[in-house]
């Protein structure tokens, strides 16, 4: 077991390292640098800011300097947010994300998790017909729809809940929350409900419910571990993108996670902060992946560690 | 984990609602200001926090007249070469500490300095040795800013320009602290960002908002009546405005054209529109096919655009047809507009078609361009309707291309690809120069390539002009050249545009769209 | 072939042919303004936009069918790229096991781990925005799912008896795939499949909303729906209409693919 995680850890270092170097020469093949601006830059103030961000030294030379620093610790400074460590800015934003994501996150497995094994277990009947339909609106209506829809009805016409901001009132979370968790929550519902259908007709469970085990008993003990699966391997990356991955959430409310920082980062070229939230990301879903690999052998003991 | 997250924290264990206090002033900013750092600084939301934080020499009326801030009153030499500002006596850092005309002389300086990096020290251009400073050419000390005494500040200029006053109220030349000169201070650390201004940073949660705090050392601070300003980030305009209604801002950063009609109707009162020099045109790159050479093709482009239409129905009101190049309002200028303008579009369209075919275009072979525009919603809705336009008049073939707005810059300055692109111009400062000097060949955003020996011949004695009547006379000569020669197209004039709160009292229209915190009440709330 | 699956069926040949004929039918063109009808007017039958017009006079019925085209298209080619590689992929990882498929997972994580966000961006930055870059951007990160997905299953899989006892009984592996685990696929592979298909249409309309979608002046649902969403208290049927469209179709799909689903548990 320690063999298998020193080795996951290896790996995931290479991992990290490919997708930093794939990043950054990505990032330096697209048009436009982050000096370019409305207003042009007389050229000594150009030269300056170039030498200033070492911006003249040849590629490869960044390339070495940058992960350098990353080893140290150093993220560098951001383009956009100047004054700022891209690191510092991250540290601001992440507690924040972390917490919508997780939140989100716990409200879909609850909350989809119970409708799909309703569904799957009233299959056909009208609870099932339900749950569908919900799934179906929850999936295909994106969420800068919902959110305006949610803030018109919540905020303006009940006044009820805020429409948007950070300043640390407890309601602020409630919209926000259940506009990332909508979509997550449809899918969670509906690849339990698909899987549960499939296990709960599979001869261990018929034979568990043959030896007269309570309803309960064959559900929770029998069926569900392995038709969690592949909500499982849905959700390890979909976890990590909730974290990051909230832009629209985070624009249309006000919120200021990481999310943006990576939309923003990438569209006005400020190299450091998206190659920091690059590895950011990386780092989550890597971590992830392996607590995914974890619980597959958990719930399904026949899976062995090759 | 920041403070905010904490609260958040505590706020869900204890299901406390931490309600806004009454007295903050909220104000929707828009995007993240990119720095603090007034020299640095670039875009609108900055300098909207950065007037609250900072005090200039000067300051502007709502008209865009410039009035004594941190001087008291300043002279002018009778050849308009030599400024001198009286500073005001009782000048004093946000940490106490005396504020004295040597601060601005090195803080001018430091603007100018090639390795601050500043994008507007451009301006300073009129005073004598900037330009080389900024070109690297001169050691900053060369700049001709100097402490008389501790209350005089002498500025000796290149040339007259009339407009140096007003430039002092320009973030690019506020005063900043000795430790901020050296480089040891932070402009994001409240504490360490010392400033002169009404207001000083409180806190600055990254894209959420910027909290200033009343300085109990500003000269004036017995009349400053908020005691705590907030500029909230609101990217998102349709959002900003949901959250207005719901009553979490005072002021908007800006107001969703789509919704001008409702609010018309029901927030009459709060809806503020008025003027703003700012000019929305689509430059022509005259370099190339099937530009170059074509004034008379231009034209005809330029005929057929409805502007009315596109204020009324695009717009929906917020803005002012453009057919002159000067914004109206600024400071000695008349309007200009093209003789063609005056006439009834069927007839602007008749004689459009006639230059177009005299160019050869016809409907068997048609003209094909493009616009070229960044991703924006207002600025696709405006080329989706010029392009079907010119296509529903002439028979042009438009392809729009949408490109994100680094890629945008790049295209457009390389005026290789690129035929028709989107531009707009706010006044620097408030001067027709502000507007007709971008299309002088040597500007550096001159991205149509277009060159008038007249017309630089015309900015370049003007520039030297001190008799205000002929110099007004010269710019308007250039500028009619701009409408017979259409090297761009201008397509409307902006307004500023704001949701201003009943409980906000003092608020004032402004040519700039400057609004000063510290000149606003609020009313107490009723609860 | 059951009821719902028949009437999915039915509506999804219907929308299918509703706006591949329909553009040709229509009397406006889904680029042209009409300037002589009221702007952002409201559905009607006088003046010949049945579905209204959107905020710039341009033909809401019009535009709907024109970008149904599309998104259609999206929809079905990134899903048709994402099921050929992502079953390929993930059945060849979970099957042969071991170091395979330890490197072939790495692979995939480092793809994962690459957001979907950053390589659409680059993508659209470094080549130009063309529709064609839509399928594959979209197309290659959801082959991903679908490889993670059926790769799980052929690891638990290979793991059941019957697998085992065809093993034992000298069946060659590319037999016991063909044979045992991709027909055992199938069902979670439509449900996937089912899924990718919105997925590809709402990627796309996420990026609309951030400005890097499809071309003005065409359009798609996800085009239609972000700008709809925009103007919805001015103009809600510019919503409306391309948010029905869109909802029916991922009906049709649903009740497509639990059909199919019910029609390999029962044979």
């Amino acid at each position: 077991m320690i063999y298998f995680v020193v080795r996951r850890l290896a790996a995931a270092v290479v991992t990290l390292l490919v997708l930093l170097t794939l990043a950054l020469f990505l990032m330096r093949a697209a048009p436009g640098g982050p000096l370019d601006r409305e207003r042009s830059l007389p050229p000594g103030i150009e030269a300056a800011l170039v030498a200033q961000y070492r911006l003249d030294a040849p590629l490869w030379q960044q390339y070495l300097d940058y992960l350098g620093a990353v080893l140290r610790g150093d993220l560098g400074p951001s383009f956009q947010y100047e004054g700022y460590r891209v690191s510092e800015l991250i540290a601001a934003g992440l507690p924040v994300s972390l917490l919508l994501g997780a939140l989100a996150l716990v409200c879909s497995l609850l909350v989809g998790g119970c409708a799909g094994i309703i569904a799957a277990v009233r299959r056909g009947g009208v609870l099932d017909r339900i749950v569908s339909v919900t799934v179906l609106a929850g999936m295909s209506v994106p969420g800068f729809v919902v959110a305006p829809l949610l803030i018109l009805l919540f905020a303006l016409t009940l006044d009820v809940l805020p429409a948007g901001g950070w300043s640390g009132d407890a309601r602020e979370l409630v919209l926000p929350v259940i506009t990332l968790a909508l979509p997550q929550l449809a899918v969670v519902a509906r690849l339990l409900r698909a899987e549960l259908i499939e296990v709960l007709d599979s001869p261990h469970v018929l034979a568990a419910r043959g030896r007269g085990l309570p309803q309960w008993r064959v559900l929770l003990y029998h069926a569900l571990p392995p038709a969690l699966i592949p909500v499982i391997s849905y959700l390890g990356p979909a976890a990590a993108g909730l974290v990051t991955g909230s832009v629209v959430v985070e624009q249309i409310f006000g919120i200021p996670g990481i999310g943006r920082y990576f939309v923003q980062g990438a569209l006005n070229r400020d190299y450091t902060l998206v190659l920091g939230v690059v590895l950011l990301y990386g780092v989550l879903i890597v971590s992830s992946n392996l607590i995914v690999d974890a619980l597959y052998g958990v719930l399904d003991p026949r899976v062995r560690h090759a | 984990m920041r403070w905010s997250t904490r609260l958040w924290v505590c706020g869900l264990l204890t299901g406390a609602v931490w309600a806004g206090q009454p007295d903050v002033l909220r104000i929707g900013n828009g995007p993240e200001p990119e720095t603090l750092d007034p020299h640095r600084a670039e875009g609108v939301s900055a300098g909207n926090i950065l007037r609250d934080l900072y005090e200039g020499l000067t300051a502007l009326a709502p008209d865009g007249r410039p009035i004594p801030a941190a001087a008291r009153a300043w002279e002018v030499s009778e050849d308009g070469r030599v400024y001198r500002f009286r500073l005001r006596g009782d000048l004093r850092w946000s940490n106490g500490e005396a504020l004295t005309a040597e601060d601005f002389a090195a803080s001018l300086r430091r603007s100018v300095t090639p390795a601050t990096g500043s994008a507007y020290a451009q301006i300073l251009a009129p005073i004598r040795n900037a330009r080389a400073i900024i070109d690297g050419r001169l050691a900053p000390d060369a700049l001709a800013v100097r402490a008389e005494d501790p209350l005089t500040l002498r500025i000796e200029l290149e040339a007259p320009a009339p407009y140096l006053p007003g430039l002092f109220s320009h973030p690019v030349t506020f005063p900043v602290h000795r430790t901020h000169r050296q480089a040891s201070g932070r402009f994001t650390q409240p504490g360490e960002l010392i400033s002169n201004g009404a207001y000083r940073l409180d806190e600055w949660v990254v894209n959420a908002h910027v909290g200033l705090v009343r300085n109990p050392y500003y000269h004036d601070a017995a009349n400053v009546a908020i005691e705590r300003v907030r500029y909230l980030v609101t990217e998102d305009v349709h959002s900003e405005l949901k959250r207005y209604r719901a009553g979490e801002l005072d002021v908007t950063y800006e107001v969703p054209p789509s919704a001008v009609k409702s609010l018309r109707r029901d927030r009459a009162g709060e809806l503020r529109i008025a003027p703003y020099l700012g000019l929305y045109f689509y430059g022509l790159n005259v370099t190339r096919a099937p530009f170059a050479q074509k004034p008379e093709v231009r034209r005809a482009l330029s005929m057929v655009i409805d502007r009315e239409l596109i204020v009324d129905k695009v717009l929906y009101g917020l803005g002012m047809p453009a057919y002159g190049w000067v914004v109206p309002g600024t400071a000695g200028s008349v309007e200009q507009r093209p003789e063609w303008a005056n006439w009834p579009y069927a007839r602007r369209v008749a004689e459009a078609q006639r230059l177009y075919r005299a160019a050869g275009y016809s409907d068997v072979r048609p003209l094909e361009t493009e616009i070229r525009y960044n991703t924006h919603d207002g600025h696709r809705r405006v080329a989706t309707v010029v392009a079907a336009m010119w296509k529903q008049t002439l028979g042009v073939r438009t392809r729009l291309v949408n490109e994100e707005f680094k890629v945008f810059l790049h295209h457009r300055r390389l005026r290789r690809d690129t035929q028709v692109y989107r531009a707009a111009w706010m006044a620097d400062f408030n001067d027709p120069l502000s507007f007709l000097g971008i299309l002088h060949t040597a500007h550096g955003k001159n991205d149509t390539g277009w060159r008038n020996a007249r017309y630089d011949d015309l900015l370049d004695q003007a520039a030297l002009l001190t008799d205000t009547t002929v110099r007004a006379q010269k710019l308007r000569q250039a500028e009619r050249i701009v409408l017979d020669e259409v090297p761009a197209i201008p397509l409307y004039f902006y307004v500023s545009k704001h949701l201003v709160s009943p409980r906000v009292q003092g608020w004032t229209d402004h040519l700039l769209d400057y609004h000063y915190s510290k000149d606003l009440r609020l009313v107490p709330s009723i609860e | 072939m059951s009821a719902p699956m028949r009437l999915g069926l039915a509506l999804l040949l219907a929308i299918v042919l509703a706006v591949t004929a329909g553009p040709w039918l229509s009397p406006h063109a889904p680029d042209a303004i009409d300037f002589s009808a009221e702007w952002g007017g409201p559905p009607t039958l006088a003046d010949g936009h049945w579905f209204g017009t959107d905020s710039l006079g341009r033909d809401v019925l019009a535009r709907t069918l024109a970008g149904g085209r599309l998104s259609l298209l999206l929809g079905f080619a990134a899903t048709l790229v994402s099921v050929v590689i992502g079953v390929a992929y993930g059945a060849i990882a979970g099957y042969v096991g071991g170091r395979v498929d330890q490197w072939m997972m790495r692979l995939v994580d480092v793809l994962y781990a690459l957001p979907f966000m950053f390589v659409v961006i680059v993508l659209m930055v470094v080549f130009g925005r063309h529709p064609l870059l839509l399928f594959v951007a979209v197309g290659a990160v959801n082959w991903l799912d679908m490889a993670r997905i059926v790769r799980g299953q052929t690891l638990a899989l290979r793991e059941r008896g019957f697998v085992l006892a065809a093993r034992l009984a000298g069946a060659g592996p590319w037999a016991i795939v063909r044979r045992h685990v991709l027909p055992n696929l199938l069902s979670p592979v439509v449900v996937c499949a089912t899924l990718t298909v919105p997925q590809a249409i709402l990627a796309e309309s996420f990026l609309s909303f951030l400005g890097l979608g499809v071309q003005e002046p065409a359009a798609s649902w996800g085009v239609l729906i972000s700008d709809g969403a925009r103007d919805m208290e001015l103009t809600p049927w510019a919503l409306a209409f391309p948010a029905l469209f869109l909802v029916l179709t991922l009906l049709a799909l649903q009740l497509l693919g639990e059909g199919l689903r019910a029609a390999q548990a029962r044979g």
